[in-house]
């Protein structure tokens, strides 16, 4: 049976953009075939455009697999250097991460590094 | 560590569980089954913009409705535990599994004969 793709998170921390735009930032304890995931320790980032991101503690998470749009990696050396803060984020921006245009959203959320799965 | 195995350990705990809708809905989980519909007990519904309130007794949740659920940070311990239990019972109940097929296989062979 092939593996899960999501199997080489686990136990690591992760970003996941859901389909409504949100983003969360958290453990990734568990995947299953639905792409339904556990997320420990969450936070969720809010973006704004006039002030900086805030972010919001949510504890334990499941998300269910058909809201899931990116889950990525996160380089925690690079997150640590963002100063967020200080980060604004256009409107346009977000609503295109949540119009699931990878790349677009891969650059704007810049801790993620892909190579490194 | 499955998410459906995760939730079913909620049973009895609070959660909070968000539609697609973007209504909330906070209580105590009943029963939830494969496909992560799920029964909630005490229910609080919050309206989308978070304004309006309503309280329910009982609800019962379509699973592909949900968006995601947030459920008390023990639960995950509570599961871990489960998990390690079932681990050192395993040799015991792989013995007794493989007895039973091989019952199983012999019972259609007589009944050809018969």
């Amino acid at each position: 049976m092939s593996r899960h793709l999501c199997e080489p998170f686990i136990d690591k921390i992760v970003t996941v953009v859901m389909h409504d735009g949100r983003n969360v930032q958290g453990t990734l304890r568990g995947v299953d075939q639905a792409h339904n995931l556990i997320l420990e320790n969450t936070i969720e980032r809010f973006f704004s455009d006039d002030a900086g991101v805030e972010e919001v503690p949510r504890g334990l998470f499941v998300i269910r697999g058909p809201n899931v749009a990116i889950v990525g990696l996160v380089d925690q050396e690079k997150d640590k250097d963002v100063d967020w803060e200080n980060v604004k984020v256009n409107g346009k921006c977000m609503a295109t991460a949540a119009r699931l245009s990878f790349l677009e959203a891969e650059a704007h959320l810049v801790m993620f590094d892909w190579k490194e799965a | 560590m499955l998410p459906l195995s995760l939730l079913r350990t909620c049973q009895g705990h609070p959660m909070l569980v968000e539609l697609k809708t973007g209504e909330t809905y906070n209580g105590f989980l009943v029963s939830i089954d494969t496909w992560m519909n799920l029964n909630l007990r005490e229910v609080v519904c919050t309206s989308k913009d978070g304004e309006k309130f309503w309280k329910v007794t009982e609800i019962y949740i379509r699973g592909s409705a949900i968006k995601y659920l947030r459920v008390p940070d023990e639960i995950i311990d509570v599961v871990q535990e489960e998990n390690a239990n079932r681990r050192d019972n395993r040799p015991n109940s792989r013995g007794r599994g493989r007895g039973r097929g091989r019952g199983g296989g012999r019972g259609r062979g007589d009944r050809g004969r018969g």
